[in-house]
């Protein structure tokens, strides 16, 4: 019964996407999302540059985002993404306020206390947990409610190191 | 873009998360004035560390909270230092319908009447199609009395007057069977509960003079009356002996409490109850209960020999402010000795929290104390809570 109430909230997730008038591509992008079982950091990145209205592929929304240098030094494009990483990002660059020890530390392990003060997030979970796609699409969801006028900020190019746009193009290299 | 994720979101079930090892702090720091004959001073300053992880891969978690406390009371001259661990405790779930806890973890009554504190033990909870039942046993004797109030014979209080950072108090045995039958009779959910409380003072450590052995059933329905308004009545009764060394006596005596919620939306929550505990007769005698509560929160004595009716209101502006306020008054069924009547006092409480960040809170409470043929009692203070 459990998996038929699934399966339908699934059929309905997706006839909402064909619903729109968007690309057949980003439904497409939509629909794999839902069914993986650990999302990365370009699907991530996918439903951030979506929301702020930038069409573009996963991988070049990944681009995109990591020149905001929000993301881990070792983070790569086909990376699962974290709690901690996600909600980090979002708290950094759509000009989120936070909590007092958010504003004097900036540190990741208050982001992630933010969206659980502000019930976006299971209040127990893990900031190491790695979000399923679903887990991702809810969690951007939740916060694109709560924050409706938040914009993310633009990128400079300088954000990122030389070093690191060679090792992220090369992962883009390696997945041709 | 924003709308269609939303719309997804809303179509799906939440997924189930895996949990690791988180840990925080919180800073808390109290300070205020009491006026009552003199004037004095108030404080407590905590730091409470607490950490959560996983053991192994079987779901097991270790839960654990300590908290070093610098406080000083109105009535005291100077600060007293105290440390303690309130919790220590595996979680473990056995099978699809028990789970077991077992070390340090708080320990209640349906009441909150009877045991309400921190115990080292074991408990079993079983989640079957008519409702819950659990089973606990706990032991008091390695607690920091100046963190925990069991105060159920003199011995008890000489080791509460204990002044050391951490001090062992009361050695006592708890067992508890209670059982959850929600919706039992309509909308009636009933909770039965049974308590029982070995004194193993000179049974482990030196004698005292004084033993107590206590017992407690209580019978707790409740239910819902139109929406959102909600009623609770329990019946406590106690049984059980306490032994000076020449003398036993009976102790046979119990609690009931009759009280309303009312909540409109997550705006309001207005309650009323009336509290009854019989006083000393030639049936009764005063309730004694595992955990000692004061009544009040400035009126000091506890629930024996006492008709409490009282009334309290929440009420939150937004998501960053409440307020709220309280009327009690305290009477005595028997008559105690030097008192005019059965009136004994009246207190009222009016308090606002403030959440100025989502890890910053403050919350300033004032009390009034009315007690009959004494000086009128206030107090003030202003709490600052910080989560790091």
């Amino acid at each position: 019964m459990r998996k038929v109430k699934l399966l339908a909230a699934l059929a309905l997730a997706i006839a909402a996407i064909a619903a729109t008038p968007l690309a057949a591509q980003s439904a497409a992008t939509m629909t794999e999302l839902l069914a993986k079982e650990r999302a990365d950091y370009s699907d991530f990145s996918y439903l951030v540059a979506s929301s702020a209205g930038i069409e573009a592929s996963p991988f070049e929304a990944y681009m995109y985002c990591d020149q905001l240098g929000s993301f881990p030094e070792n983070a790569m494009p086909n990376g699962p993404i974290t709690a901690g990483a996600a909600t980090f990002f979002m708290m950094k660059n759509y000009g989120i306020s936070g909590g007092l020890m958010w504003r004097l530390t900036g540190a990741p392990r208050y982001a992630i206390r933010e969206f659980r003060a502000l019930d976006l997030i299971d209040p127990e979970v893990d900031p190491a947990h790695v979000l399923s796609g679903r887990e991702l699409i809810e969690l951007v969801s939740a916060f694109a409610e709560r924050f409706p006028d938040a914009t993310l900020r633009e990128a400079e190019v300088s954000d990122v190191s030389a070093e690191r746009r060679k090792a992220v193009l090369k992962t883009l290299e390696g997945t041709k | 873009m924003t709308k269609r994720i939303i719309l997804i979101a809303t179509a799906i079930a939440f997924a189930s998360l895996t949990y690791a090892v988180d840990f925080g702090a919180e800073l808390s720091n109290e300070g205020g004035v009491r006026k009552g004959e003199e004037t004095d001073f108030l404080a407590e300053h905590s730091l409470a560390l607490w950490l959560t992880t996983p053991i192994g891969s079987g779901g097991t978690t270790l839960s654990v909270e300590g908290r070093a406390v610098a406080e000083k009371e109105a009535t005291a001259d100077e600060y007293e230092l105290w440390a303690d661990v309130n919790l220590f405790r595996f979680s473990m779930a056995l099978n699809d319908r028990f789970g077991l806890d077992a070390g340090r973890m708080p320990m209640n009554d349906v009441t909150g009447l009877v045991l309400a504190q921190p115990m080292d033990g074991a408990e079993l909870h079983g989640t079957f199609e008519f409702g819950n039942l659990d089973a606990s046993v706990g032991y008091t004797g390695f607690l920091n009395v100046r963190a925990v109030d069991v105060l159920m014979t003199a011995d008890d209080g000489a080791d509460d007057a204990e002044d050391g950072v951490y001090a062992l108090g009361a050695k006592r045995l708890v067992a508890k069977v209670s059982a959850l039958f929600p919706e039992l009779f309509g909308s009636v959910d009933l909770a039965v509960e049974g308590i029982g409380q070995y004194d193993l003072r000179g049974v482990i450590g030196e004698d005292g003079t004084q033993t107590a052995h206590t017992g407690y059933v209580t019978a707790s329905f409740s239910g819902e009356l139109t929406d959102g308004l909600f009623w609770r009545v329990s019946a406590t009764a106690e049984m059980g002996v306490l032994d000076d060394g020449t003398d036993t006596y009976s102790i046979t005596s119990g609690v009931a409490v009759a009280r309303l919620d009312y909540y409109r939306g997550a705006k309001l929550h207005v309650s009323a109850d009336c509290l009854y505990s019989p006083g000393n007769d030639s049936t009764f005698t005063e309730f004694v209960p595992i955990s000692f509560r004061s009544a009040g929160n400035l009126y000091e004595p506890g629930y024996g020999n006492l008709i409490r009716p009282s009334l309290s209101a929440v009420y939150a502006f937004a998501d960053t402010l409440n307020v709220d306020a309280s009327c009690a008054a305290f009477l005595h069924p028997k008559k105690v000795a030097g008192a005019d009547g059965m009136y004994s006092a009246t207190e009222i409480s009016i308090g606002a929290t403030a959440l100025v960040f989502s890890d910053l809170r403050f919350r300033l409470s004032t009390d009034l104390l009315l007690p009959s043929g004494e000086d009128v009692i206030v107090q003030a203070s202003l709490t600052a809570i910080v989560d790091l």
